[in-house]
C-alpha cells in the first residue's frame, strides 16, 4: 500500500486542499478592501486605460504595466460592486495557489498523502505568505506571481513537452514579468527545472523564454530607460532596526553596495530561519532585550526544522545528484533553491517578507517531497530509537505548521477588524488634512466604506491577545 | 502501526488545526459563531472596545450618543457599567474616537464639549480635553466625574 498509487489518497489529498482554502477564503472574504494603496489604486485606474500605459511603460523605477490592467480589469468587471469583486479574485488566487501546490507536490498514496497537510500549513504559515493575504492593492500582485511561478512548476515537472506547455509558459512568463519585478522567476523556475532534467518545457520553448528575458531587460533598460528603485525611495530592515530613506542614504548613500548585499543575504536567511524579519534580526534583538515572544520561538522552530529536514534530504540524495539521477521530489528541491537564491537577488534594493513570497511558496513544496523521503528512509530498518525520533520530529513540525496556519486566519481576521476601524475613521481623518474628494471619487469612497462597515461584522476572535500568535 | 506513528504524529495536529478552523468557519457562515467575544451591543460598549466601525454603523441605526447605555465590565473597567457614547469614548482614553464622534456631528453644542473636556481633564486625559476645547476648558476638579457618577448610577 506504502508504495503503490491510491485514487482515493489523490482524492482526499485534494478535498484537504480545498477545505483549507475555503476556510482561510472564508476569513478573507471578510477583510475589507483596505484604504491605504487600495483606494488610491482603484481611484488611479477608474478614468480609462491612460494609466496602464502612462504608469506602466513610464515610470522611473517600476516597469509594472499588468499591475495596473489587472486592477482595471476587476474594475470594470465589477459594474460598481468593488468588494465582492476584488475579494472574490483574491479568494480565487488562494484556491489557485493551494491546489496548484497540491499539484506539484503530487502525492501517489497514502503515505505522501501525509505530508500534503504538512505543505499547505507551510504554505499558508509561512510569514512570506502573509503579506498576499492581509494585504491587497487591491489585487495582490505578489500572490500572482506566486501563482505563475507553481503553476509554471506544474508545466515544467510535467512528463513530456507539448506544443500547449510551451504556449502557457510563454505567456504565463509575460504575464509575470509585466506584473512585478518578481515575476521574472518564472524563468528561473523553467529554466532551474530544465537544469535537473524536467522536460516539460521543450528547448525550443525554452530558448523563447531565454530569448523574452533577455527581450525584456533590453526594452526596460534600453528603450524605457526605467532604472531600479534607489535607497530614497523606500524604508528598509537592517541589523535591529527599521531605517527610514534619509538615514539609508546617510549611512550607504556613498557606498550602497553593503546594503545591497546585506539584503540579499537576509532576504535568503529569512525564507529557511524567518529571521531576520523584513531584515531585521527581531528573535536576536527579543533575546537580548528579554522579550521573546512564543510566537517568535513557534516561528523559528516551524522554519528551521522544516529547513533541516530539507538539508537532510539533500544529504540523502547526495550520490544521486552527483550522478545527476534526479527524480521529481529532487527537481523541486532544485527549483526551490535556485528560486530562492534568484528571488533574494531580486529583493536587493530593499526587504520586506512578501517580496519573497515565491520562495517561500517552492519551500513548501519542497518540505513536503522532502518529509516524503525522509520520513519513508527513516522508517526502513529502523530500530525503536530511530522511530521515535522520527515521530518527535514529527510532532514538532506538525504542531509548529499547525500554529503558524492558524496564525494566518488569525491574521486575515485581525486584518478585518483593522480595516473597518480604518473605514470608519478615515473619513474623519482626510477632514483634518484638509482633503476633499472630487464628487466621483467621493461616491466610491462613500459605497467602499460602507461595504467595510456595514454589518455583521466578522466574530471578533479575540486571538491576537493570545502570545501564540505573531501580529505585526 | 509503527511505520504509521510518525505520520499520525505529523498530521494531526495539523488536522485538528485545520478541523477547529473549519468549524469556526461553519460557524460563522451558520450564525454560531464558536469561541467569538459577544460583539458591541451599542454604540457606547463600540467606543469603548475601540470598534469604530460598529460606532458608525450604530450612530447610522439611529443610536443617540448622548444616551445612558449599559456598558460590561470588560469594556472599560468593573467601576464604568454606564456611560454615554461619548463619556465612554473619554473614560475609555480614546482620543481617535472622540475626533470620530466630533466628525459625527455628535458634539455641536458648547456646553457639551465643556462638560467633556473636564470629565476628561478629571480622568487625567489632558490630550482628549484639548481636542474638546483648544481654548482650555474652565473646569472645577472633580466635578465633571461626581456629575457623570450621578447620573450613571442604576436607577433603584
Amino acid at each position: 500500500m506504502k508504495g503503490a498509487s491510491s485514487r482515493s489518497a489523490i482524492a482526499a489529498c485534494y478535498a484537504y486542499g480545498l477545505i483549507s482554502a475555503a476556510v482561510l477564503g472564508h476569513f478573507l472574504y471578510g477583510v475589507p478592501i483596505q484604504v491605504s494603496d487600495s483606494f488610491s489604486n482603484i481611484l488611479s485606474v477608474r478614468p480609462g486605460w491612460d494609466l496602464f500605459f502612462a504608469q506602466g511603460f513610464s515610470g522611473q523605477s517600476y516597469l509594472r504595466p499588468l499591475l495596473w490592467a489587472d486592477i482595471k480589469l476587476v474594475f470594470d468587471a465589477s459594474h460598481g460592486d468593488y468588494t465582492p469583486w476584488y475579494r472574490g479574485v483574491h479568494v480565487a488566487q488562494i484556491f489557485a495557489a493551494v491546489l496548484l501546490t497540491v499539484g506539484l507536490i503530487r502525492p501517489r498514496n497514502w503515505h505522501d498523502a501525509a505530508t500534503v497537510p504538512l505543505g499547505l500549513a507551510a504554505l499558508l504559515g509561512m510569514h512570506t505568505f502573509k503579506g498576499t493575504i492581509v494585504e491587497a492593492f487591491p489585487v495582490n500582485t505578489f500572490l500572482t506571481i506566486v501563482l505563475c511561478c507553481l503553476a509554471a512548476a506544474n508545466l515544467a515537472l510535467a512528463a513530456r513537452p507539448r506544443w500547449w506547455t510551451d504556449a502557457i509558459g510563454i505567456l504565463i512568463f509575460i504575464a509575470a514579468a509585466l506584473t512585478v519585478e518578481s515575476g521574472l522567476l518564472v524563468w528561473v523556475v523553467f529554466a532551474g527545472a530544465a537544469l535537473f532534467g524536467a522536460r516539460g518545457i521543450s528547448r525550443v520553448g525554452l530558448a523563447i523564454l531565454t530569448a523574452m528575458l533577455v527581450g525584456y531587460f533590453i526594452l526596460r533598460f534600453g528603450f524605457l530607460h526605467t532604472g531600479a528603485p534607489s535607497l530614497d525611495e523606500r524604508s528598509s530592515g537592517f541589523g535591529f532596526a527599521v531605517l527610514d530613506p534619509p538615514q539609508l542614504v546617510e549611512r550607504f548613500g556613498e557606498n550602497p553596495g553593503i546594503f545591497y548585499l546585506y539584503n540579499v543575504v537576509a532576504s535568503f536567511a529569512s525564507v529557511l530561519f524567518s529571521e531576520p524579519r523584513a531584515g531585521v534580526f527581531r528573535f536576536v534583538r527579543a533575546v537580548a532585550t528579554g522579550t521573546v515572544m512564543p510566537a517568535y520561538v513557534a516561528t523559528l522552530v516551524a522554519t528551521t526544522t522544516g529547513t533541516l529536514l530539507i538539508a537532510a534530504y539533500l544529504w540523502q540524495r547526495r550520490q544521486a545528484w552527483w550522478r545527476r539521477d534526479f527524480d521529481r521530489a529532487d527537481q523541486i528541491v532544485a527549483v526551490f533553491l535556485m528560486v530562492l537564491a534568484a528571488n533574494a537577488v531580486i529583493s536587493y534594493p530593499y526587504t520586506k517578507d512578501v517580496i519573497m513570497s515565491a520562495a517561500g511558496a517552492f519551500y513548501a513544496a519542497a518540505l513536503a517531497v522532502a518529509a516524503q523521503r525522509v520520513l519513508r528512509s527513516g522508517l526502513d530498518h529502523a530500530g525503536g530509537l530511530r522511530i521515535l525520533a522520527t515521530v518527535a520530529i514529527c510532532l514538532v513540525l506538525g504542531t509548529t505548521w499547525a500554529v503558524r496556519a492558524a496564525d494566518a486566519h488569525v491574521n486575515v481576521r485581525f486584518a478585518a477588524f483593522k480595516e473597518r476601524n480604518d473605514w470608519a475613521y478615515e473619513d474623519s481623518r482626510m477632514s483634518r488634512r484638509g482633503i476633499v474628494l472630487p464628487p466621483d471619487d467621493r461616491a466610491i469612497f462613500d459605497q467602499l466604506r460602507q461595504d467595510a462597515i456595514r454589518g455583521p461584522a466578522p466574530p471578533n476572535l479575540w486571538l491576537w491577545d493570545v502570545p501564540i500568535f505573531d501580529l505585526d | 502501526m509503527r511505520t504509521w506513528a510518525p505520520s499520525l504524529a505529523l498530521v494531526s495536529p495539523l488536522a485538528a488545526a485545520t478541523i477547529v478552523l473549519a468549524a469556526l468557519a461553519i460557524g460563522e457562515r451558520t450564525g454560531r459563531p464558536l469561541f467569538a467575544v459577544d460583539a458591541a451591543r451599542n454604540s457606547a460598549e463600540a467606543v469603548a472596545l475601540g470598534d469604530a466601525a460598529a460606532v458608525v454603523r450604530f450612530l447610522q441605526a439611529g443610536e443617540d450618543p448622548q444616551r445612558v447605555y449599559p456598558l460590561r465590565p470588560e469594556a472599560i473597567s468593573s467601576s464604568v457599567l454606564r456611560a454615554t457614547t461619548l463619556q465612554a469614548a473619554v473614560l475609555s482614553r480614546r482620543v481617535e474616537m472622540v475626533i470620530l464622534l466630533d466628525h459625527a456631528g455628535t458634539l455641536r453644542e458648547p456646553a457639551l464639549r465643556q462638560e467633556l473636556a473636564c470629565l476628561a481633564a478629571d480622568v487625567n486625559q489632558p490630550g482628549i480635553a484639548v481636542v474638546l476645547v483648544p481654548s482650555g476648558a474652565d473646569c472645577m476638579p472633580g466635578a465633571a466625574l461626581k456629575r457623570w457618577l450621578d447620573r450613571s448610577r442604576p436607577e433603584e
